[in-house]
């Protein structure tokens, strides 16, 4: 694979803007709780080697995410063998490494660190000496955490690539600021501050144990409540809300205007905040659950399109009604396709770069094209240079068209009489201004998703399955924000929500039609709610799926040997079932959760590159990978073989299958190739001349044994004209020769 | 995919320039039933096959040129074709001469039934060959048979022994003599089909033609239930006491057909000659100039994240890429290694050992892994194109296994690696029948691949249902979106609006999840007219399956233009001001997509209320964007300018490609 600047026009960069790349640090507050060890564990630990499992696994997802690790409220060990830095300027904080995309790098350091400890050269838990804030002397500094967020604050904002910045906060400290209001004045001030350019703090409360006799204390949480409720940090939301009381006043008809006020568009959807009834502030969490809570963060969008989902039609209300959607990819699959050229002749491994120049096929000449432009794409640079899309006929005769032309031949519009209004007039209190600028549209261009009905999800066949879902979801901003609509409908989410509620409630789905991209070619969907088929324990967010389903092009037929054969096919025998039903109810599942089923083949790549960039002997290494597949066939074959009474459903099976195989060897359909050793000469060619084996071929009508060089030659020498470079054409052409022959 | 040969007979009688009853006064009898010839040509030309032979036997000619005519018989009677491949240039002629000879018929001439026999007498010639043969009779309900017994039972002999397929397009007149009758029991001597060519051409319009893509198996081999993990399954050395093995076959079952696609010419502007452009691409790589500091003060204040940072192993291009200057330095095509890039920073080359030693070994073959209830499946996690898995020989065990996971609703979980050393694939496999015929049917499951760990793309979006969030975060916090929810009223009239926009009838359910069958499924060759089979009605009705109208508009169009090139100037006509709408455009107007073909299925009066409800209850209004300079056009504005235009031509009646009435028959 290599990388490959094609000048394709269809590729759609609208989208590109909203990839999300986020920056995580993660903050430890050594409290003497965090290094106690429980259960053979401590929390440290656990959110160490937590982080660096979400490395691992964000480095084949994200590879372009940002991680750091701070912790504070400590000093080092005096026999210090861990490789963290002091932070300049904030005593008794440190870093194991800065906000940084992840690399081999860091993602050694904090590997190794955890290895030393696994393998007793360290002690993790020791290499770091809390201060204890129960005990003044012990040199706990409350100045150190606002002093230390502040430090953060400014590294965030240096770190303009991330789109999305979080602090992952964990802490067993239940009285940080020891009570002193002018560290709790500046800790409001630097909260609001980082709520304000929508830096997200995630603070996971920890349980706080008697580091002596290791027994849970009480965490009191007001202190937190305080510093997060009282300030901005919850207000952007809370004035979303407002809008809504606010506008309802002269009776007018309520304008669904939290758009306005929503200023950040997708940041807020993303930037959760904390609210009052938060559960974090409920209860804090266990040892145990940490690891979910941090890999609750490779969480992550991917939109795919925004569009009008048109629900209405009708000479009267034309398109009227409808809601505006997006729609995000859920699943995709992940393969190793990082790669690129590279040149390996100097000191450091260097990208290759193409160039690629337009020139005319027979003379090699290169064709200049207008000077870029920015308003300009390749193409249309191309076009000015009078270059055209054509198809050749038969022979030497082109058709070409203008890309105007092109568009008309593939573009896909729906008629549907909408009223539509301008966003101008919403400000605009006149209503006759209203009423003017009210103008009857006939026509949706794309993108657009048209309903066409409901049916009963009974009636859904999944067969024909081409692509992954897409899931669907409202637009919170009604189409105003994307760069792909030219409008969109007031109060999508209240009418997706209205659709979804009453569709999971009579078990429908949606059937829509058309193009959801602007060059995309329209197709029917299914559009189920997503509860109607996920199961509610796997927690699968609200909304609909959107699976496309199959034109009768998209359709493969079954080899003919199988349409010809009538019902031998589908005999079944009625003892035979109940055996396999017997069979089937051993081996039963409850649940498919992709989470628990990882790619070996992936992350043995992965493995593996990871040990050759650390320069590690491979011999000597954890090989290993989660290969639940194996893990599966395993457990199954033991119980086979330990169960006497699937034993014998599987020996009674057996039987019949070989009975099978001895009765009926003959039924192979012709379809089916026969392996290298089942093909029989049907006759011999040893000692023949090529002119003779092609004789003899034809007389056979067998040309197995013929090669193409060897028609080629046999054509060129009696002059045959063949049309074609098939083999198949060359055997077409010397037939009808040597049957004119014979 | 095997070779067609494909014969047309003629009729170029004076009655064939009579109107034509279903021309709406437009169009004669023979244009009517070259319309489906045409179409087919035209797709000939897009998608050409040098191996493919078409000939023309023209009844009524003003020449005559057959090797069996004598002085006294068979005149009149003109073959054109057959020997090579069927060029533009002889389509041009071919079209030139397909017009009414208004000439009187002669006695001596050749009927329609005798160019019959002419036309299989240029198919006999290649006896030995494999072809598909294709038999088309163009002619009126005027004409009369006109053949010997004797050489009737001779034709139908012929066409049984060679396997010809043979259409009689019949073209109905206006002032018919009608001689249906005659024909019908000719065309049922002859083992052939009647087609009346107005509904042929309506058929054309609605489905264009389907091409059978010949079935390659992607995977050969056993698939077991039982197997031991550790040992290679393709090995039948493998299989013990313990373990199941079912012979298999696994043939793609849908895939994405894609656009004829179109390439790259440079046209001469006044001459219009045309020359194939193709991209040359020269690699190099590039040398970066010294960074300069800038800010001294700045780099001091953040001495310790630089240090921090690792040490970059290649020179990227992005991030400060764009600042730093640089010289590029060519490099020779192929005098590189792959790369691969394991994070922003980290680069490694990939030699052949490495990869080899990253590949995680696999051994070809299905593994079932479980059984899960069929509705524990979420169809959400179907991800890939799907497979049908059919067995390699008729098995009554493999049956008896579909037939009992059909019965307990449950569906097999297997792992399927398809060549040696491929990635394991988890997949899910739904039992099935595939309808075959009307009676028969192939027991076999479709396989679809599930998502791993890795490929779940998760997010947090805002519930739709209650006030606090679903995914992500626990239960209890804020849904910033509540505010918003639908109250009762509005839900009950989004209920009312749903159940009446109800698609499913009592004729359209589907009896069984597990049969699966349409047209397609069973379809042995390329058609030369997709008309609807017996079995068709029964199935497609529940599964909403028909042909692309895209990909029917698209190629519509090209064929359309290459029908109105003939004996002109193409560079002129395509540079035409109007080229669009006197070329492109169907006369009936432009788009495929219109409120009358919905309207068709789930207009009423109520409806509309209902609609109009929900609008002032929900508050929806469509709002256009505007732009704040209002001067910003968007990409392809020009085009929907085009469009207003075209519309401007002809308002109200559509193309009903989408032809949902036809869906819900």
């Amino acid at each position: 694979m290599s990388y490959v600047y094609e000048s394709n026009e269809d590729s759609e960069d609208t989208f590109k803007q909203y990839e999300i790349r986020e920056g995580i640090v993660f903050l430890v507050d050594v409290t003497p709780s965090v290094v106690v060890v429980n259960e053979g564990t401590s929390q440290l630990y656990e959110i160490l080697a937590a982080i660096n499992d979400l490395m691992s696994e964000l480095i084949i997802t994200m590879p372009k995410t940002g991680i750091g690790i701070y912790l504070y409220n400590c000093t080092t060990a005096k026999d210090n063998k861990v490789n963290v830095k002091p932070i300049n300027s904030v005593p008794h904080a440190y870093k194991l490494f800065g906000l940084a995309d992840l690399n081999i790098h860091n993602m050694k350091l904090l590997n190794d660190f955890l290895d030393d400890h696994r393998n007793g050269l360290i002690d993790i838990n020791k290499a770091f000496i809390p201060d204890d804030p129960s005990k003044k002397l012990s040199g706990f500094d409350p100045a150190v955490l606002p002093k230390l967020l502040t430090k953060l604050m400014g590294e965030l904002n240096k770190k303009s690539k991330y789109n999305l910045k979080k602090v992952v906060w964990f802490t067993s400290n239940d009285n940080p600021l020891l009570g002193d209001e002018k560290h709790k004045e500046s800790m409001w001030r630097i909260i609001n501050d980082y709520s304000q350019n929508y830096y997200y703090i995630d603070p996971i409360f920890l349980d706080k144990f008697d580091p002596s006799l290791g027994e849970k204390l009480p965490f009191d949480m007001s202190i937190y409540q305080d510093i997060f409720i009282n300030t901005n940090y919850l207000n952007n939301r809370k004035r979303r809300a407002q809008v809504d009381d606010d506008d309802d006043s002269d009776g007018k008809k309520k304008r669904n205007d939290y758009l306005s006020s929503n200023s950040r568009g997708f940041k807020d959807l993303l930037y959760d905040g904390l609210s009052a009834n938060s559960n974090k502030f409920k209860s804090t969490t266990i040892t145990k659950q940490i690891r979910a809570s941090i890999f609750r963060l490779k969480e992550i969008k991917r939109i795919v399109f925004n569009c009008n989902l048109i629900l209405s039609d009708g000479e009267e209300t034309g398109g009227n009604l409808g809601c505006t959607v997006k729609g995000y990819s859920i699943y995709n699959h992940e393969s190793i396709r990082r790669t690129k050229h590279v040149y390996p002749h100097l000191e450091h491994l260097k990208p290759i770069y193409l160039d690629t120049v337009l020139i005319k096929e027979s003379l090699g000449d290169p064709l200049e094209l207008p000077p870029k432009h920015h308003k300009k794409s390749q193409r249309q640079r191309e076009e000015e240079a009078s270059v055209m899309k054509g198809l050749e006929l038969p022979k030497e005769k082109v058709i070409y068209f203008n890309d105007e032309q092109v568009s008309f031949m593939k573009s896909s519009i729906f008629d549907n009489r909408m009223k539509e209004n301008n966003t101008e007039s919403l400000d605009d209190n006149n209503d006759e201004d209203d009423n003017e600028m009210k103008t009857n549209v006939s026509l949706s261009y794309a993108p657009y998703l048209k309903l066409l009905g409901f049916r009963d999800i009974s009636n859904f066949q999944p067969y024909y399955n081409l692509v992954p879902p897409i899931f669907v979801t409202a637009d919170l901003d009604n189409g105003l924000r994307s760069y792909s609509l030219g409008g969109g409908y007031s109060n999508s989410f209240k009418t997706f929500s209205a659709l979804y509620q009453q569709c999971l409630k009579l078990k429908k789905f949606a059937l829509v039609f058309g193009p959801y991209k602007r060059n995309a070619t329209p197709c029917l969907y299914g559009m189920i709610p997503s509860l109607l088929t996920f199961p509610s324990d796997l927690r699968f967010p609200e909304g609909f799926l959107m699976v496309r389903l199959p034109w009768l092009e998209d359709v493969r037929s079954l080899p003919n040997d199988y349409i010809d054969q009538g019902t031998a096919y589908s005999s079944s025998d009625n003892e035979l079932v109940g055996k396999f039903k017997e069979l089937i109810n051993h081996f039963s599942m409850d649940a498919i959760e992709p989470k628990e089923f990882p790619n070996p083949a992936l992350n043995y790549f992965y493995l593996i590159m990871k040990y050759n960039l650390l320069q590690m002997d491979i011999t000597e290494c954890d090989l290993t990978v989660e290969d639940k597949l194996k893990e599966i066939l395993l457990n199954n074959r033991q119980l086979i073989m330990n169960d006497d009474t699937i034993l014998d459903l599987i020996k009674d099976i057996k039987l019949h299958l070989v009975q099978e195989l001895n009765d009926m060897p003959s039924l192979v359909p012709s379809n089916v190739k026969k392996s290298k050793l089942q093909v029989q000469k049907t006759f011999s060619t040893e000692n023949l001349s090529p002119d003779e084996i092609i004789q003899s071929c034809f007389k056979h009508q067998d040309w197995k044994q013929s090669t193409v060089a060897m028609l080629k030659s046999f054509a060129k020498l009696k002059s045959i004209v063949v049309d074609g470079k098939t083999k198949q054409a060359f055997i077409d052409a010397i037939s009808n020769y040597l049957e004119g022959g014979i | 995919m095997s070779k067609d040969f494909t014969v047309y007979v003629v009729d170029l009688s004076p009655y064939m320039g009579r109107e034509s009853k279903d021309g709406g006064g437009r169009l004669t009898v023979l244009e009517t039933g070259l319309k489906a010839v045409y179409d087919n040509l035209n797709g000939r030309m897009i998608k050409f096959r040098a191996s493919d032979r078409i000939a023309f036997v023209l009844c009524h000619s003003t020449k005559t040129d057959n090797d069996h005519a004598t002085e006294s018989s068979l005149r009149n009677i003109e073959v054109i074709g057959a020997n090579a491949a069927f060029t533009y240039s002889e389509y041009e002629a071919i079209h030139s001469k397909l017009v009414v000879n208004s000439n009187e018929r002669v006695e001596t001439e050749g009927s329609i039934g005798e160019a019959v026999v002419v036309a299989i007498g240029l198919f006999k010639a290649t006896e030995k060959l494999k072809y598909n043969r294709n038999l088309v009779v163009i002619t009126s309900s005027d004409a009369a048979v006109d053949v010997e017994l004797p050489l009737v039972e001779a034709s139908s002999n012929a066409i049984k022994k060679l396997d010809i397929s043979l259409v009689i397009n019949m073209v109905e007149a206006a002032e018919s003599a009608s001689r249906s009758a005659e024909w019908l029991e000719y065309a049922s001597k002859l083992g052939g089909q009647l087609v009346d060519a107005a509904l042929a051409n309506s058929r054309l319009q609605h489905a264009p033609l389907l091409r059978k893509v010949k079935p390659i198996a992607m995977y050969q081999g056993p698939m077991k239930f039982g197997p031991d993990p550790n040992l290679d399954s393709a090995d039948p050395q493998n299989d013990d006491q313990f373990t199941l093995s079912f012979d298999v076959c696994v043939y793609p079952a849908a895939k994405i057909e894609s656009m004829p696609s179109l390439t790259l010419y440079y046209v001469d502007k006044d001459t219009g000659l045309t020359e194939k452009v193709k991209y040359q691409t020269s690699y190099h790589i590039r040398k970066y100039h010294e960074k300069e500091v800038t800010n001294a003060t700045e780099a001091n204040d953040y001495e310790e994240d630089e240090q921090q940072a690792p040490p970059k192993l290649v020179d990227e291009e992005e991030d400060d890429a764009f600042e730093r200057p640089y010289t590029t330095i060519p490099v020779a095509k192929g005098d590189w290694e792959e790369g691969f890039k394991y994070s922003t920073y980290d680069f490694i080359a990939i030699t052949k050992p490495l990869l080899e030693s990253a590949t995680y070994s696999t051994d070809p073959g299905i593994s079932i892994c479980a059984f899960i209830h069929q509705s524990k499946v979420p169809y959400g996690m179907l991800t890939e194109a799907s497979n049908y898995v059919i067995p390699s020989r008729p098995s009554k065990v493999f049956c008896s296994l579909v037939e009992a996971l059909m019965q307990e609703e449950k569906v097999a979980v297997a792992q399927f690696v398809p060549k040696s050393d491929d990635e394991k694939q988890l997949t899910v496999l739904f039992p099935v029948k595939l309808q075959t015929g009307p009676t028969s049917v192939v027991y076999g499951f479709i396989q679809v691949r599930l998502p791993f760990r890795e490929d779940a793309k998760m997010g947090r979006f805002p519930s739709l249902t209650r006030a606090y969030k679903t995914l992500g975060t626990a239960d209890g916090e804020d849904n910033p979106m509540a505010k918003f929810l639908p109250n009762e009223e509005e839900l009950d009239l989004m209920k009312r609006f749903i159940t009446s926009k109800d698609l499913d009838t009592k004729h359209n359910k589907v009896e069984s999840i597990n049969n699966v069958g349409n047209s397609k499924l069973t379809m042995k060759d390329t058609e030369f007219f997709p008309f609807p089979k017996d079995d068709d009605d029964r199935v497609n009705q529940r599964t909403f399956l028909q042909s692309s109208p895209a990909l029917a508009k698209y190629t519509a169009c090209l064929k359309r233009i290459i029908g109105k090139s003939f004996g002109k100037d193409y560079h002129e006509l395509v540079n035409d001001k109007e080229f669009i709408s006197k070329y492109l455009l169907n006369d009936k107007g432009t788009n495929l997509y219109t409120i009358n073909t919905i309207n068709g299925v789930n207009n009423n009066r109520s409806l509309d209320q209902l609609s109009a409800k929900l609008i002032e209850e929900l508050n929806v209004e469509y709002v256009k964007k505007v732009t704040s300079d209002g001067s910003k056009r968007r990409r392809g504005d020009n085009i929907n300018a085009t469009y207003n235009n075209m519309v401007k031509l002809d308002e109200g009646n559509f193309e009903e490609i989408l032809d949902l009435e036809d869906l819900l028959r």
